[in-house]
């Protein structure tokens, strides 16, 4: 049904079997084709539609049509329907769009129809015959929001060669008119074309509806009418079966009266007067089904009469194919409003009250809620929001919501408790965080009485939240425990289980910032499975983010992976079953981001750029520090591929990013960004070293101590855990590594007392480029060791091969010392050529002879290979043909050259020197 | 204090339109007084507190397709002297 009432927007509206051919307007569309705009301007009544709709079926090409409404001023309903409009193409198209749309925080209007134009080119060039396609936007004079008026001026200037535009209504479009005429880019279709000529209307007169008239009778008719098609239909219906058709002409012609109300006097005299009362009481409604008449009427009949209507011609516009949806010609039914306000002016939200009930009872309780608030039914208007509220919210659509309550008087929704708390969570979810206490308070208050569990316990995590959001963790987490605690003995149901599922993992949250990660790790998992069976995907992702995240700090590159993985497809499941729009898409996001950091931690380059490509795709729609993570985490990737130019472009678009959140948002200061930034961004481009003494300045001015006296044992200093290590990134960039010895113990002492591995490994390797910066080998050498010994089970490559040159030649050293040499020299194997070149290193050498005295012969090494594949001598003989001795001979060559004494010995150095 | 004036004292205007329109349309035109001319045409007039009014009593004659023949502004309150008026006009909008 719902899809139904939507479909009645993307309608063509299907031209009548009976209409007046008019070749002229036909070939003037035609050759507007060649121009990429078409505009028809005219007052309603002049036939607009119906010369579209005519020219559209002869012309056979592909159609995309969007019949606006007022309720189109709002630039995302506007979108929305405009990609449901352009899926008649291709259905693939702007599903991402769709999912942005949906956010609070989407990304800027230009990259969405960017992005939507994109997707329309590449389905044009796709299309075998190469087809050009046309776009209606139908009634536009009805927008009057600069926002849509902006969409459109931007649609047209980046405008697909396959793509025709046509902008119909009754004013023009604000499209810059003089500068496309003088471009030849636009066709203009007015009322002097429209109007019907003398010919034509002779030709609908008397060929069309059977009249035989004169050519002064018909000359008389144009003339008064002034070729309005509108009205000669209505002086039509006016004479049909009257006698004294003369008569009529006459009177008519000699009128002074306004056309439109005599003519529709006249026919709506000659109605039967129940059918007069249908067609002004009918007129509230914007669109009309049977069903929908007979309750908002209390009759019994519309189907019948709706049928009359449309056989007499009575301006009824079907809205679909099937005849279940129908409006009026709008100049009829301003008529027909304005003679219900003049008869019945009562009685009309008594009909509006009968219309909301009906569509309450379809379940569409968006038109409910229109109709509601049209007859003054607040009261009602607010019960229905208070009941989509939470679907709202799960859908992530919080700006509608609250859309729709300011429409509500406080009174009235204060008193439902559900609506109120949504409403807190709908502020909070937009960054509203200064509205949501009162609003909470107000609900307390209006209840004049303790509000009962579980919805308490609802109204605590929604504090917690807030509490979680202003970095007060300790107040949090005390909140978090009392909701789960007020909620503990209800019934699970949905309701109660996001709450659940929300509060936990803002517990975990809030544990994991004061430190406590194994209490993190145990309510995450419990989160995951809680927002899973809750159904709640988005809160379900979000638990599973945070546990591979816990795992990447404790350096359990895999276990993240694996994660993540799980992540992956928990969201493409979600997607399967809920249809590929709105958050479905966007929902993956953070498992793409987390996919692709872990691939380049293993310098998986290219699977590392997919997965983050996509992710950033996914958060230039929604999140804006998501979108600031996969720009800076490409910008690494283009630097680990050599290519500085690439990296500094997207990292001088993290930085935008990161300084307008800034901009825009207080109380950030512990979040990372500049400071990181600024030396990848020194990296890209050596005239940037200048940020690095800016991010010194500004580290030190915010009262880090780089002394003994930092303690990460105590939440307030581990809490700045981060700002600590870019100042000692910071000051080791900038020479003067000296000063950062002792901080770095701290945070080494630190992460190793809580297990956080992955950032014992980033501190050694920070702690042995400060060493080795001191001149320090020794210490640096050992400090090596510890991090190479960590890291190499789990495979991690960049962390090393991202500090450059001097950790290449330190691991040059590693080699030639013997530490862990095969992981060191594969970590050699991965820096660029020139820098190995700069620290006079070839691996070449390593692989093959260096280590060696003398080199393994083209025999020896197939003879080595089957060892490792655990074939015994006579296998190895038979396989080789050879003879048993002369393998024995090639494996006392072999285990002399590899100076080993056995067998699995043997199959080990070679593996470490990368022979096999 | 012109801009007060102003808004206490909105501008009246007079438009005129082709044909005689029903007295049944006063409503939906903001309650102009609507007169019939002897020569077939119609006169609106009255108050129109600002511009956005006046551009929705436009837009009425437009989609009721009534040939728009001229709108004027009518001098209505000569206590306001003609160069405060446009001094609050520069503000009234």
């Amino acid at each position: 049904m719902l899809e139904n009432l939507l479909a009645t927007k993307l309608h063509v509206p299907r031209s009548r079997r009976d209409l007046l051919p008019r070749p002229r307007l036909t070939e003037r569309l035609d050759n507007g084709l060649r121009r990429k705009l078409t505009i028809v301007s005219a007052p309603a009544g002049y036939g607009k539609t119906t010369a579209l709709t005519s020219w559209i079926d002869h012309s056979q090409l592909q159609i995309a049509w969007l019949s606006i409404d007022e309720a189109d001023n709002e630039l995302d309903r506007f979108l929305t329907y405009l990609i449901a409009a352009l899926q008649h193409l291709d259905d693939g198209i702007g599903l991402d769009v769709q999912a942005a749309l949906s956010e609070s925080r989407a990304a800027s209007i230009e990259t969405l129809l960017t992005r939507l134009i994109n997707e329309v080119e590449a389905v044009m060039s796709e299309q075998e015959h190469r087809n050009q396609f046309i776009l209606v936007l139908d009634d536009y004079h009805l927008i009057t929001t600069q926002s849509v008026h902006d969409a459109l001026n931007f649609l047209l200037d980046h405008l697909p060669s396959a793509v025709h535009l046509v902008v119909a209504g009754r004013s023009d479009p604000p499209v810059p008119i003089s500068r496309l005429r003088v471009q030849g880019e636009v066709t203009e279709v007015r009322t002097p074309e429209l109007r019907f000529t003398k010919n034509e209307a002779a030709a609908f007169l008397n060929d069309m509806m059977g009249f035989a008239l004169s050519t002064e009778e018909i000359a008389a008719l144009e003339t008064r009418t002034e070729g309005w098609i509108a009205s000669l239909q209505l002086a039509a219906l006016s004479m049909d079966g009257r006698g004294d058709m003369e008569a009529f002409i006459a009177d008519f012609s000699g009128s002074h009266r306004y056309v439109i109300d005599y003519l529709i006097d006249e026919v709506m005299s000659r109605q039967p007067a129940d059918l007069q009362a249908f067609l002004c009481q009918t007129s509230i409604l914007d669109r009309f089904s049977a069903p929908l008449c007979d309750a908002t009427l209390e009759i019994t009949t519309s189907r019948q009469i709706l049928g009359k209507l449309e056989g007499a011609n009575l301006f009824l516009i079907p809205l679909d194919d099937e005849r279940h949806w129908y409006r009026y010609h709008h100049l009829f039914a301003n008529f027909l409003g304005q003679r219900l306000l003049e008869a019945d002016p009562e009685h009309i939200p008594e009909l509006h009250r009968r219309a909301s009930q009906w569509y309450e009872a379809q379940g569409l309780v968006d038109e409910a809620i229109q109709h509601a608030l049209a007859a003054g039914d607040l009261k009602n208007a607010t019960r229905l929001v208070d009941q989509i509220a939470a679907d709202l919210v799960a859908r992530r659509e919080s700006n509608r919501l609250l859309k729709l309550i300011n429409q509500l008087p406080p009174y009235l929704w204060q008193e439902y408790s559900m609506l109120c708390i949504w409403h807190a969570w709908a502020l909070l979810f937009t960054g509203q965080l200064e509205y949501v206490e009162p609003v909470l308070q107000n609900a307390e208050a209006n209840q004049g009485k303790a509000l009962e569990t579980p919805i308490s316990g609802y109204v605590t995590t929604v504090r917690a939240y807030l509490a979680n959001q202003r970095g007060d963790f300790i107040k949090a987490i005390s909140l978090t425990e009392k909701a789960l605690e007020q909620m503990s003995d209800a019934a699970p149901d949905r309701i109660t289980l996001i709450f659940q599922g929300a509060a936990i993992i803002w517990l975990g949250v809030n544990h994991r910032h004061l430190g406590d990660l194994d209490q993190a790790r145990r309510l995450f998992m419990e989160a995951a499975s809680l927002n899973q069976k809750a159904g709640n995907i988005y809160a379900a992702l979000a638990s599973l983010e945070q546990l591979a995240d816990l795992a990447m700090i404790k350096g359990q590159l895999h276990q993240a992976n694996e994660i993540y993985g799980r992540g992956k497809e928990l969201a493409r499941k979600w997607s399967d079953e809920s249809g590929k729009s709105r958050g479905t898409l966007l929902a993956a996001s953070g498992v793409h981001q987390g996919l692709g950091t872990i691939l380049y931690q293993w310098n998986e380059l290219e699977g590392a750029e997919h997965h983050i490509r996509r992710a950033l795709k996914l958060h230039e729609l929604g999140e804006v520090w998501g979108r600031m993570h996969s720009y800076w985490m490409l910008g690494y990737l283009k630097q680990a591929e050599g290519d500085y130019k690439t990296s500094y472009d997207l990292l001088c678009r993290a930085w935008a990013i990161r300084e307008n959140i800034t901009a825009q948002q207080s109380n950030i200061s512990s979040e990372p960004g500049l400071e990181q930034l600024s030396i990848l961004l020194s990296r890209a481009d050596p005239d940037m070293a200048h940020l690095l003494t800016d991010a010194a300045q500004r580290l030190e001015t915010r009262g880090l101590k780089l002394d003994n006296a930092v303690d990460f044992s105590s939440p307030e200093d581990y809490a700045r855990e981060s700002e600590y290590s870019d100042l000692v990134r910071v000051l080791i960039a900038l020479d003067r590594a000296d000063e950062t010895l002792p901080l770095l113990e701290r945070l080494l002492e630190a992460a190793q007392s809580m297990g956080r591995h992955g950032d014992e490994i980033r501190y050694l390797i920070l702690r042995t480029l400060a060493f080795y910066a001191q001149g320090d080998n020794n210490s640096a050498m050992s400090s090596l060791n510890l991090a190479l010994h960590q890291a190499k089970p789990e495979g991690y490559v960049r962390i090393f091969v991202d500090e450059g040159e001097a950790m290449a030649a330190l691991l040059a050293k590693a080699v030639s010392q013997e530490i862990v040499p095969d992981y060191s020299a594969e970590l050699l194997a991965a820096f660029p050529d020139e820098v190995r070149h700069a620290i006079d290193f070839d691996p070449e050498l390593l692989f093959t002879s260096q280590p060696l005295v003398e080199p393994l012969s083209e025999r020896e090494l197939e003879v080595l290979r089957l060892m490792a594949d655990g074939l015994k001598y006579k296998e190895i003989a038979d396989k080789l043909v050879i003879s048993v001795n002369t393998v024995r001979h090639h494996t006392r060559n072999i285990y002399g050259k590899l100076d080993v004494n056995s067998r699995a010995q043997s199959v080990a150095r070679a593996r470490d020197l990368g022979l096999l | 204090m012109a801009n007060e004036i102003e808004n206490s004292f909105p501008t009246v205007y007079e438009i005129k339109i082709k044909g005689h329109l029903n007295h049944r349309w006063d409503e939906w035109l903001y309650d102009l007084a609507i007169t019939h001319e002897s020569d077939g045409t119609t006169t609106l007039y009255g108050p129109i507190p600002d511009l956005t009014v006046l551009h929705s009593v436009l837009e009425r004659i437009r989609d009721m397709n009534l040939q728009l023949i001229s709108v004027n502004q009518v001098e209505a309150h000569p206590k306001v002297n003609s160069q405060t008026k446009t001094e609050g006009g520069e503000h009234s909008d």
